[in-house]
């Protein structure tokens, strides 16, 4: 089973994706700050990181950059959630070593193609 | 010739004619050694000597006299001529005596004066043209001289204001500013100040004052020079008017922003259980369930549309839309908005006509030109009851075409001014208003400036519509 850790602050988006992906056979790892998801990608190893932008603390561009820095080979996928007032920010977001960007709000007929994607 | 040699000819003159008589009386003396006849001779020739000597002896005295009387009598009458005021005359006497040498030094005289007159005229001309108004007046602040401009301004004469004191020119409230600032002279070379002149008639003028301290035969005067700024001054307040009207926009559009991203939290939820629970995620789901829930889905939807819509607008307006530049295939774009219609042409049994290159790349915002898009193609099916909409993509020169034509209802002549207009729904009789939000158009056009192009319509009603977006190949700044 694959795992996928879902970083996202907002509770009831959190029940969202993580429903959507249990539903659909994946483990997921829940995370609500971007420190702790930085220290739980390191710990767990995720096949996947589903990462909100805006976060308390530190921002999910910031957990990346970070998770990125740790890992040996950088091709675990890491896929940012945008909100649409932060939109023109896809640079960032790439620029930050994200591997692609979902935006909200997420539309539970294409999520899962989306995230499946990044998964092969 | 000098008066001195003047005087000696005259002198020689007065020698001549004694001498002459002498050598007459010499003559009797010599007629006893001469016969009478002899005698009568010579007594002719003494009287004709002696008539001669005094004919010409007269006529020196007189010439000689009259050549030094002359000039002086012409200089003379010149001083007087010149003392009426006449600078132009001149005296002009040839002699080459003193006489002459004094008028012409007396001419000399008159031209310099005349030269300095003239000077004096033409700065007093330039002090009166001057565009402003200059003041001159003593510590106490009498007037000792005003230019045209300064009488002008405050609908005085220049002479009614020489001797005011130049208290009498500002409103009172401002008496002891304008003393206050007299005194920084003292120790500042120039003060400059603003201050409310009045008017004779009362009214009141905003002025820009120069002052300086200028020392005139041992006085100090101060010099002022004062510019009306009625003109600046409204100027200023316009511009201070419009400032805070922008800043007023700014934070409008900055509160409607952050408003509407707190919108959208909520909708995420909606938005994304709802999908959940018509997917049959959650459990299988009756038909009366799937139909409510997809009225939900749909409101929620247009929901979205509308707070995103009013973001973008307030984005565009505040100046903090940023764009994401890159090179991408239009051709692509337009196939995946086509895509994303085609239940909903479909439904409305309309046939699609697209007609573009298999590639088309362009250089700008692809999400930016996808959102136009979508809107032309959405408006175009939204007023579309049968027939078709076609779609073309074309490329002239530096410039890119992408048209929508639709066979729907079209606009009518009257309303095309409204089009493009934020809020605004064009209604038409007999036929239902359309779910929308009246931004649509509004936003289109204002993201094809920001992408440095433009949407142009054409409609003829009752026929159909076809809206133009025309962008640069390559963005080079909206």
């Amino acid at each position: 089973m694959k795992k996928i850790l879902v970083v996202e602050d907002n509770e009831k988006n959190m029940y969202l994706m993580s429903f959507i992906l249990t539903k659909s056979g994946y483990e997921v790892i829940k995370c609500g700050s971007g420190e702790d998801a930085v220290e739980t990608a390191i710990k767990e190893k995720p096949d996947l990181v589903i990462m909100d932008v805006q976060l308390p603390g530190i921002d999910g561009l910031e957990a990346t950059k970070r998770i990125r820095a740790s890992e040996a080979d950088g091709k675990l996928p890491i896929i940012a959630v945008t909100s649409y007032a932060m939109t023109g920010d896809k640079e960032r977001v790439l620029a930050a070593g994200c591997n692609g960007y979902i935006e909200k709000p997420i539309n539970p007929e294409t999520f899962l193609a989306e995230i499946q994607r990044y998964l092969k | 010739m000098h008066i001195r040699t003047k005087l000696l000819i005259l002198f020689l003159a007065f020698i001549i004619i004694p001498a002459a008589f002498i050598s007459a009386l010499n003559l009797s003396n010599a007629s006893s050694y001469l016969s009478g006849a002899q005698l009568a001779e010579m007594g002719r020739l003494t009287v004709f000597l002696i008539i001669v000597t005094a004919l010409l002896g007269a006529f020196v005295a007189i010439s000689v006299s009259k050549s030094i009387s002359d000039p002086i009598h012409a200089l003379h009458k010149g001083t007087e001529i010149i003392g009426s005021g006449n600078l132009d005359y001149k005296v002009g006497t040839p002699a080459n005596d003193e006489i002459g040498q004094l008028s012409r030094a007396f001419d000399q005289m008159t031209d310099n004066l005349k030269r300095l007159e003239e000077e004096t005229q033409m700065k007093g001309m330039l002090l009166d043209a001057a565009a402003d108004s200059i003041i001159v007046h003593d510590l106490e602040g009498k007037i000792i001289y005003a230019n045209q401009k300064a009488g002008e301004l405050r609908g005085y004469a220049v002479k009614e204001l020489l001797g005011k004191n130049i208290h009498n020119l500002v409103v009172p409230e401002r008496v002891r500013l304008i003393d206050n600032r007299i005194k920084d002279l003292k120790t500042n070379s120039e003060v400059k100040f603003e201050s409310i002149h009045m008017r004779k008639d009362g009214t009141n003028f905003p002025i820009e004052v120069n002052a300086r301290l200028v020392d005139w035969q041992g006085q100090k005067l101060v010099l002022r020079v004062g510019r009306d700024i009625t003109e600046r001054k409204r100027a200023e307040e316009k511009e201070l008017e419009l400032a805070k009207t922008r800043e007023l926009d700014r934070l409008k559009s900055m509160f409607i922003a952050s408003m509407s991203h707190e919108l959208r939290t909520p909708l995420n939820s909606i938005i994304g259980f709802t999908g959940i629970l018509l997917m049959g995620m959650a459990g299988e789901l009756n038909e009366e369930q799937k139909k409510q829930l997809a009225m939900v889905k749909s409101s929620a939807g247009h929901l979205l549309t509308l707070i995103n819509d009013v973001i973008d607008v307030s984005k565009i307006e505040a100046e903090k839309i940023q764009l994401t530049i890159e090179e991408f295939d239009l051709s692509c774009v337009v196939k995946e908005v086509l895509d994303s219609f085609a239940v909903a042409v479909e439904e409305k049994a309309l046939k699609l006509r697209a007609e573009m290159p298999d590639k088309a790349v362009v250089k700008s915002d692809e999400r930016r030109t996808k959102q136009i898009i979508m809107n032309l193609v959405s408006n175009a099916i939204k007023f579309t009851e049968k027939g078709e909409i076609g779609i073309r993509v074309e490329g002239s020169g530096a410039w890119v075409s992408i048209t929508v034509k639709d066979s729907g209802i079209g606009i009518k002549e009257t309303d095309m001014p409204k089009l493009f207009k934020q809020f605004s729904r064009i209604m038409v009789e007999g036929q239902p208003l359309q779910e929308g939000t009246g931004l649509g158009l509004y936003l289109s056009q204002k993201l094809a400036r920001v992408l440095g192009g433009e949407i142009k319509a054409a409609s003829e009603f009752g026929k159909g519509s076809e809206f133009t977006l025309t962008l640069p190949l390559e963005y080079k700044g909206g």
